[in-house]
């Protein structure tokens, strides 16, 4: 695999893996970030993860951009021979259709099935966590199964309550935060998937696997409860 | 410990530090002063380390009460400062006692004002920084801006000298003076050069685009705010299919061109990552100049290299550590 290092600007560069979005090219994304987070650079102020490139940001004042691009080169070396720790798949319990997810009924009538029929594909296909971005928290997800893509709203509502489960296109995603959108509503997830109190602060980080599951009203409202409070354990299993 | 009472808030008004790092990987905002360069400055002024936290004021400055004795200064926008009614000057460290009235009568230059107080401002950090958030509702004061009403904690003023602790109302209150280098506060101007790296994907642009966007004059419209500046002007044209790239990382300064070919530059509020093709990246020596620009201003953009960027970059640093 080939890299391509850009600058972005006079304090962040571009570590480029690819030209489309896939898992390999996704991988080497995350195993690069893992192996430059070892190095502990001085004066590296950040890092952004994205479906094909790396960002580094850094503090010019503090290193040479032409230290850091060798530093860079000989971490790329080392990929070949690296492996990341299992991914997790994270349990993410929904309640579907209702009032949590009024476009349920729209998305199996424009699909041809029936509403059972997409909540058990929407819940039966681990997603790939390939990148958080767009507001706190928001995970862009692979792996939604094409029998269920529905497109985007013409208008976007207004109001979305977080945790709103949801399918734009071929993209099914988690409203972090309560904000204005376009996508189908199939459901809601009572876990938060930001806490700037708890730590961790985020639910997802890149490289998880999300599998949604269906909860009923009284379990809904009972993990609701224990998330409130602070007692309710995420459940997350190896990736087989 | 001294507080300070807002009494009118302006119309932007939120507490600010250099801005919150280490989470864009999970989506979150820098945030932090969109000018910091007078952040760094006005703290510099107090005796504050330069990332202390300040308010960051908008067009039309807040008026504000003091419960105890503090240090402050004023850097940035000129909002034609004064306390308890005398006009105060703008860079100079003044001091402030128990009932002192700080106003601003309205903006004479640039847009954003930075006032600093000794010791900075006691909100409690949320993620590492004290900055405010506004989209989410963190940091800063309570997530928001400021509204009438409000009492912010000031930070320990232990900075001050034993003769400052001591003095009264009846010694003469001097402002503390620490003489700047000539030139060093940039002239906020409606006309104004900003300087550029070539971006990712400046290959995304014809050359006429490219050309457009070097010699054309760009307008700040009224739909830019902290998150960043729209301008409207000659439309720069992307080849055919290249305005969207899969979503990836942004900087600060980040010039991205979406499909109307209207430029929009990324500041401190910036999504972390977007899709629109990124034809250049402002230097972060001019993003001052920028963060000081109002709707209406105009834009000329000018390429340079990234080692003439970063050189004017840690000459800038240079200022505040002294070497």
């Amino acid at each position: 695999m080939e890299l391509k290092y850009i600058p972005s600007g006079d304090s962040a560069f571009i570590i480029k893996a690819g030209d489309v979005i896939s898992e390999e090219v996704n991988l080497v994304v995350r195993k690069l970030l893992k192996r430059l987070e070892e190095e502990n650079l001085p004066g590296i102020t950040d890092f952004i993860p994205s479906y094909n490139e790396l960002m580094v940001c850094y503090d010019p004042a503090t290193v040479d951009y032409r230290q850091l691009l060798e530093i860079f080169k000989k971490c790329a070396d080392d990929l070949g021979t690296m492996t990341l720790p299992a991914a997790e798949v994270v349990h993410v319990p929904v309640l579907y259709g209702g009032e949590a997810g009024p476009d349920l009924h729209h998305v199996a009538e424009h699909n041809g099935l029936t509403e059972e029929d997409v909540i058990r594909i929407h819940s039966s296909a681990d997603c790939l966590v390939y990148m958080l971005g767009f507001t706190p928290g928001f995970c862009y997800l692979g792996g939604m199964d094409r029998r269920i893509a529905t497109p985007r709203h013409e208008t976007p509502r207004l109001k979305i309550p977080a945790g709103s489960v949801g399918i734009a296109g071929e993209q099914t995603g988690i409203y972090p935060l309560e904000s204005p959108g376009g996508w189908q509503l199939i459901g809601r997830t009572p876990l938060r998937l930001f806490n700037p109190d708890t730590k961790p602060e985020f639910l997802f980080t890149a490289g998880d696997y999300i599998r949604f599951y269906p909860v009923d009203r009284g379990e809904y409202e009972r993990i609701a409860a224990a998330v409130a409070g602070g007692t309710y354990q995420v459940k997350r299993t190896p990736k087989e | 410990m001294a507080t300070l009472i807002v009494h009118t808030a302006g119309l932007l008004t939120t507490v600010q530090d250099r801005g919150r790092y280490g989470y864009q990987r999970y989506g979150m905002p820098v945030s932090g002063a969109m000018d910091t360069f007078s952040l760094e400055l006005a703290n510099l002024l107090v005796g504050n380390d330069p990332g202390k936290t300040c308010l960051e004021a908008t067009i039309t400055g807040p008026e504000l009460e003091f419960t105890g004795a503090t240090w402050l200064a004023i850097s940035g926008a000129d909002m034609d400062p004064h306390l308890n009614g005398q006009g105060i000057p703008m860079n100079t460290a003044i001091d402030a006692r128990p009932g002192d009235r700080l106003g601003f009568r309205g903006l004479k230059s640039g847009c954003r004002s930075y006032i600093a107080f000794a010791g900075g401002i006691a909100v409690p950090p949320v993620m590492g920084s004290r900055s405010t958030y506004l989209r989410a509702g963190i940091g800063g004061f309570q997530g928001r801006a400021l509204m009438p009403g409000d009492e912010l904690p000031l930070g320990g003023s232990d900075h001050l000298s034993p003769f400052d602790q001591l003095s009264t109302d009846t010694v003469k209150r001097k402002p503390r003076v620490i003489k700047l280098p000539e030139g060093l506060i940039p002239e906020y101007k409606h006309e104004q050069t900003i300087r550029v790296i070539s971006g990712p994907e400046a290959h995304y642009f014809e050359i006429a685009g490219l050309r457009s966007f070097l010699s054309a004059e760009y307008t700040v419209t009224a739909r830019s705010d902290r998150m960043g500046y729209r301008l409207s002007g000659e439309p720069i044209k992307h080849k055919e299919d290249m305005t969207n790239i899969i979503s990836a990382g942004i900087s600060l300064g980040t010039v991205q061109v979406p499909g109307d070919g209207q430029p929009i530059i990324l500041m401190a509020d910036r999504q972390t990552s977007g899709g629109y093709a990124r034809i250049a990246n402002v230097i972060t020596a001019d993003l001052t100049l920028i963060a000081q620009m109002r709707p209406g201003d105009m834009i000329h953009f000018k390429e340079t290299t990234m080692d003439m960027a970063q050189r004017h970059y840690i000459d800038r640093c240079n200022i505040f550590t002294g070497t």
